[in-house]
C-alpha cells in the first residue's frame, strides 16, 4: 500500500511538464490504477485517509480513482461521506490530467449531480469552467438541467456566457452503425439541442429575452436532414420570446433546414395565430386568441411565457402611443382597454393603468412624465407627457464601443474557424478539384500531392456535392 | 306611384352593402350621356340606373331606347327587367316580345351565316379572307353583346395578320372589348404590342390619344394613381370625340385631375397639370376640376375639398371611377393635411379642423390613423389640443441604426460559426434511419467548407462590421 502511495505521489513528476510528457506518464499511471483493486484504493493507508494525503490539484488523477473506488464500494452512503472531498476535487482538479480519464470523470460527475441537485450546482459550475468551458461536453447539458430544476439561473448564465467553439468529434467512422457508435459517443445531437433549449429557458427565467432568442435560434436553425421534436419545442418558445422582445414574431432564420421548416409550419399553427393577433395590435382579436389557446399553452408548458406576452402587449401598445401623442390622459389610455391578462379586479382601470405607466417610466421603457391637474388625488386628472429627447449620446457611443470590441473578438474566432476549415479534408479535396478543373497547373497544387492527402486522411465520404451549390450557399446566406 | 318601389329597391341594395347615391349629381343626364356612343353609353346608363334613385328611371328608359337600336338581346332583357322592378306601372317597362323574337332570330341567322363564310374562307386558305372573317364574327358578337366570344374571335385574327396595320386593328378591337370586360391585363399587353409596332407619324397622331387613355384606365383600375395621372396628362387634345365608345374628353380631365391631386406634390401640380398646355384643353371642359387643382396649389385646401365633395356624387356614378372615389378622396385629403402641416412646427387642432372643414374629433381620429400609417410625421398633444411636428435627431438615429446593424451582424456571425462547428463535429440532426452511411452530413459539411474557398471575401465581410 505504501509503495502504491509513493507511486501515486510521484505523478506527475513535475508541475510544468509538456502535454505530451504528461500524457505518457498518465497512461502508465492509469494502467497501474486499473490493476489496483478498488478495495485497496478505498482503504486507508497507515490509518490516515488517502484523500487527505493526496492533493486534489496535483494528484487529480489518483484522487479521482480513489473517489470512484469508494463510490463503487459504498454506494449512496459513501457519497455522503466523501461529499466534501468530491466538492474539493471538482473545484480544484487539474484538467490536463483528468482529460486522460474522461470515463471515470463522467462517472463521478453523474453520481455527484444525481445525489443532491441543489448543493451540486456550484461545484459543477466550477468544474465545467475548470475543465474546458468553450468545449461542449456531457456536463453542459446536465448542468443546465440541474440549474433549471433548482432555479439557479445566474449560475447557469455564467457558463452560458462563454462561447462554445469546440465540439466533441462524433462523426461515425465508415462501416459503423448508429447504434454501435452511440454508446461510444460523448454527446449526441439531442444533448446539444437540449443544451441550447435549456439555455434559452434559463435566459427566459432571467428575462433576458435577447439572449434567450439567440440560443433558441441555434436550436431552430440547427443543421440536419430531419427535424427533432426538441426543435419544435424550441420554435414555439422562439415565437413567444420574439413577441416579448420585439412585439412581433422573429423571422425564421434563413438557414433553417427544409425539414425543420416543414415541421414548424405543420406543428406550431396555434402559436402563429397568437403571434399574428399580437402583431395586429387589436386588443379584441388578441384577447379571443389568447382565450382560445390557453389549453394549448398549458399542454406545452408555455403558459408562463404566454401570460408574459399578454402583459407585454399592453406595455407595447403604450410605448406605441409615444409615436402618436405628446400628451394623453391616463383615462384615455385606460379607455383603450388594453388589458388582456384578465386578472380581474381593478386591472385595466384608471389607477392600475397609472401604476403600469409609472412602472414603465421607472424601468426606462418610455421616456415620459406624469402630471396631475389637481392637488387632491380624487379629483385630479393624470396626464402622461411623452418626451422625445432621445437617449443620451454618451450611452449610444459606449454601446458602440463595446460592440466594436465584441466584433473584434468575434473576428478572431472567425479567423480560427477559417484556419480550421482550411485544414479540413473537405476543403483540400475541393481545392484539388478546383485545381484540376483549372487545368491542374495552378499554384493550388503546391498545397500537396492530392493522392497523399487522401491517403493520410483515409475518410470515406461521398464526394457528390457539386461546387455550384457550395458557392450559392455562400452568397445566399450571410 | 313608382317612388315607393324605387325606395324599397334601393333600401334593399343598401342593406346588401352596395353603393347608393342618394342625392342627384351635378350633371345633366342627357348631355352627359350624349358624350358617349356605342356600348359604353348603355353601360353607363345602366350603372346610373343601379346606383342613383333620382335618375334611375330616366337612365334606364334612355338605355332601353338605345338598346332597341342594337342587337344586344340579353342586355335589353336585363335593362327592361330592372326598369320593371323600379317602375312596374310604367308603360315603357314592358318587354317588347316581338322585338326580342325578331332580333334573336336575326342574330342567330347572321351568326350562322358568318360562321359558314368563315368556314369556306378557311377551306380556301386565303389568309386575308380568314382574318376578315374572324373580324366580322368578332364585330357581330360584340354588337350582340357576347363579349367573351368577341374576344375569342378577335384573338384568333392574330395568326392571319400579314401587315402591322392588321395587328394594330386587332389590338384596338381587343382593347375596346377588354376595357368593357374589365380585363385590364390584356389591355396592357396589347398596348405594349401596339407601341412596339412601327408606324407612320399620321397613324401615331391618331393612335397616341387612344393608347394614352387606355393605359391610364388600366393604371387607374389597378390603383396606380400616379402612373394613371401621368398617362392622362400626356394625352394629346386631339382625342376629342374620337374615342367616345370608350371615354370622353371630360372624363380625361376628371380622371387625370383626381389622380394628379391624389398623387402629386404641389409644385408638380403646378408644373405638370396647370401649366400643361395639352391638358389645359381638357380642363377647360371641366372648370370645377381646374378650380380644385388651383385651390390645392394655392394651399386653400378647404375650398378644394369643398368642390370635390360637391362633385363626389358625379364620380360615384362613373363606371371607371366608382371603385376608387373613396380611396382617391382619402388620399387627397391626407395629402392636403400633410402639405398643410409642412410649414408649421405646431398647429392647434381647432384651426386645423377649420381649414379642413371638419370637427376636432374626426380630425383627431384621422390624424391618429395617418400617424399610425407613417404618412404624417407629427404627434398629437391631447391636453393642449395641438399637433406638433416630430423632432428628428439624425445623429442619434444614425448611432442607433449602426448599433442595431452591428448587433444583428454579430448575431448572424455567431450563429454561422455555431453551425459550422456543429457540422464539423457531426452533431447535426439526423432522421431515425441515419444508420446507413451519411445521407446528408458530409454533403452539408462540404457546403460549409465552401466558405473558406473564398477566404478573402469571407473575411472582408467580418471586417466591415468592426
Amino acid at each position: 500500500m505504501e509503495k502504491l502511495v509513493d507511486v501515486f505521489l510521484t505523478f506527475p513528476s513535475s508541475q510544468n511538464l509538456s502535454d505530451q510528457e504528461l500524457n505518457k506518464q498518465a497512461a502508465t499511471l492509469i494502467s497501474t490504477l486499473n490493476k489496483t483493486p478498488a478495495s485497496t484504493l478505498a482503504s486507508n493507508s497507515n490509518g490516515t485517509d488517502l484523500l487527505t494525503i493526496l492533493n486534489p490539484t496535483a494528484n487529480s488523477l489518483v484522487y479521482l480513482y480513489v473517489l470512484i473506488a469508494r463510490l463503487d464500494l459504498g454506494g449512496r452512503n459513501a457519497l455522503e461521506a466523501t461529499w466534501k472531498n468530491a466538492v474539493l476535487f471538482l473545484e480544484n482538479f487539474d484538467s490536463r490530467q483528468i482529460r486522460n480519464a474522461p470515463d471515470m470523470f463522467r462517472r463521478l460527475f453523474e453520481a455527484f449531480y444525481a445525489h443532491a441537485p441543489l448543493i451540486a450546482v456550484r461545484p459543477i459550475k466550477k468544474a465545467i469552467i475548470r475543465y474546458n468551458p468553450s468545449r461542449f461536453s456531457f456536463m453542459h447539458t446536465s448542468f443546465l438541467r440541474l440549474c433549471l430544476m433548482t432555479k439557479c439561473y445566474r449560475d447557469a448564465a455564467a457558463v452560458l456566457d462563454i462561447d462554445l467553439v469546440e465540439f466533441p468529434y462524433v462523426k461515425n467512422k465508415p462501416g459503423e452503425t448508429e447504434n454501435m457508435s452511440n454508446s461510444r459517443k460523448e454527446v449526441t445531437y439531442q444533448d446539444l439541442l437540449c443544451y441550447f433549449l435549456y439555455g434559452g429557458m434559463i435566459y427566459m427565467g432571467l428575462k433576458e429575452w435577447r439572449r434567450a432568442a439567440d440560443l433558441l435560434t441555434y436550436v431552430v436553425a440547427c443543421p440536419g436532414n430531419a427535424c427533432s421534436l426538441i426543435q419544435v419545442e424550441a420554435y414555439k418558445k422562439y415565437i413567444l420570446v420574439g413577441l416579448l422582445l420585439d412585439g412581433k414574431p422573429l423571422p425564421m432564420p434563413k438557414v433553417t433546414s427544409a425539414a425543420a421548416v416543414r415541421a414548424y409550419k405543420a406543428l406550431t399553427k396555434p402559436y402563429d395565430a397568437f403571434a399574428q393577433a399580437f402583431k395586429s395590435g387589436s386588443t379584441e382579436m388578441f384577447r379571443t386568441e389568447a382565450a382560445l389557446l390557453s389549453d394549448v399553452f398549458r399542454q406545452d408548458g408555455n403558459t408562463g411565457l404566454a401570460v408574459q406576452c399578454m402583459d407585454v402587449f399592453r406595455r407595447m401598445q403604450i410605448v406605441a402611443l409615444r409615436d402618436t401623442y405628446v400628451t394623453l390622459s391616463i383615462e384615455e389610455i385606460s379607455k383603450k382597454n388594453l388589458e388582456v391578462v384578465g386578472r380581474g379586479g381593478d386591472a385595466g382601470g384608471k389607477e392600475e393603468t397609472e401604476g403600469v405607466v409609472l412602472g414603465m417610466i421607472e424601468r426606462d421603457e418610455i421616456r415620459a412624465s406624469l402630471s396631475q391637474s389637481e392637488p387632491d388625488y380624487k379629483l385630479s386628472q393624470t396626464t402622461v407627457h411623452f418626451h422625445n429627447n432621445p437617449l443620451s449620446e454618451l450611452r449610444n457611443l459606449r454601446a458602440l464601443d463595446s460592440q466594436i470590441s465584441r466584433t473584434i473578438s468575434l473576428t478572431k474566432q472567425v479567423k480560427a474557424m477559417d484556419r480550421k476549415l482550411g485544414l479540413s479534408k473537405e476543403y483540400i479535396q475541393w481545392t484539388n478539384r478546383l485545381a484540376k478543373m483549372a487545368g491542374g497547373g495552378s499554384s493550388l497544387l503546391s498545397m500537396g500531392d492530392p493522392d497523399a492527402m487522401d491517403f493520410d486522411y483515409g475518410g470515406g465520404w461521398a464526394d457528390d456535392e457539386p461546387e455550384e451549390t457550395i458557392m450559392q450557399d455562400f452568397d445566399d446566406e450571410i | 306611384m313608382a317612388s315607393s318601389t324605387i325606395h324599397a329597391f334601393f333600401a334593399q341594395r343598401r342593406a346588401d352593402n352596395s353603393l347608393v347615391v342618394l342625392d342627384p349629381p351635378k350633371f345633366d343626364l342627357e348631355s352627359y350621356i350624349s358624350n358617349y356612343t356605342g356600348r359604353t353609353q348603355i353601360e353607363r346608363l345602366l350603372h346610373i340606373g343601379l346606383h342613383s334613385p333620382p335618375l334611375c328611371i330616366e337612365a334606364l328608359k334612355l338605355a332601353v331606347k338605345a338598346l332597341k337600336q342594337t342587337s344586344d338581346v340579353p342586355r335589353y332583357k336585363l335593362v327592361v327587367e330592372q326598369l320593371n322592378k323600379l317602375a312596374p306601372d310604367d308603360p315603357e317597362a314592358v318587354m317588347d316580345e316581338e322585338w326580342v323574337e325578331k332580333t334573336s332570330r336575326r342574330v342567330a341567322n347572321s351568326t350562322e351565316k358568318i360562321e359558314a363564310d368563315l368556314k369556306s374562307y378557311k377551306h380556301n386558305l386565303i389568309k386575308e379572307s380568314i382574318r376578315m372573317g374572324h373580324e366580322d364574327l368578332g364585330n357581330h358578337y360584340y354588337a350582340s353583346g357576347d363579349l367573351v366570344n368577341a374576344f375569342k374571335s378577335y384573338s384568333r385574327m392574330r395568326d392571319f395578320c400579314t401587315a402591322p396595320k392588321h395587328i394594330l386593328d386587332m389590338s384596338l378591337q381587343i382593347i375596346r372589348v377588354c376595357i368593357e370586360q374589365g380585363n385590364y391585363m390584356s389591355v396592357q399587353s396589347h398596348i405594349v404590342k401596339i407601341r412596339s409596332l412601327s408606324r407612320s407619324p399620321e397613324e401615331e397622331e391618331i393612335l397616341k390619344p387612344k393608347l394614352c387613355v387606355a393605359m391610364g384606365l388600366t393604371q387607374l383600375a389597378s390603383g396606380a394613381f400616379k402612373e394613371a395621372a401621368k398617362s392622362f396628362l400626356e394625352t394629346p387634345p386631339t382625342l376629342g370625340a374620337t374615342y367616345n365608345d370608350v371615354i370622353s374628353s371630360n372624363d380625361v380631365a376628371v380622371y387625370g385631375g383626381l389622380c394628379a391631386l391624389a398623387s402629386m406634390e404641389r409644385s408638380q401640380l403646378k408644373k405638370e397639370v396647370l401649366d400643361n398646355n395639352d391638358f389645359r384643353n381638357f380642363l377647360e371642359l371641366e372648370p370645377q376640376m381646374r378650380r380644385a387643382i388651383s385651390y390645392f396649389y394655392t394651399a386653400k385646401y378647404s375650398n378644394c375639398l369643398k368642390i370635390l365633395e360637391e362633385y363626389r356624387n358625379d364620380y360615384y356614378l362613373d363606371v371607371h371611377l366608382v371603385k376608387h372615389v373613396n380611396k382617391l378622396f382619402e388620399m387627397i385629403r391626407s395629402k392636403g393635411i400633410v402639405q398643410y402641416f409642412i410649414p408649421f412646427s405646431c398647429v392647434s387642432l381647432k384651426s386645423m379642423a377649420e381649414a379642413f372643414a371638419t370637427n376636432e374629433k374626426t380630425l383627431e381620429k384621422e390624424l391618429v390613423g395617418m400617424i399610425g400609417k407613417g404618412v404624417l410625421n407629427a404627434r398629437i398633444d391631447t391636453k393642449n389640443r395641438l399637433l406638433t411636428a416630430k423632432e428628428t435627431n439624425l445623429r442619434t438615429a444614425v448611432h442607433r441604426d449602426t448599433l442595431a446593424m452591428a448587433q444583428n451582424y454579430e448575431r448572424t456571425a455567431r450563429m454561422r460559426l455555431m453551425r459550422m462547428n456543429i457540422l464539423r463535429a457531426g452533431l447535426e440532426v439526423r432522421g431515425p434511419k441515419g444508420g446507413q452511411g451519411h445521407p446528408s452530413g458530409p454533403a452539408q459539411g462540404q457546403g460549409w467548407v465552401g466558405h473558406s474557398g473564398r477566404p478573402q471575401g469571407f473575411m472582408e465581410r467580418f471586417h466591415m462590421g468592426s
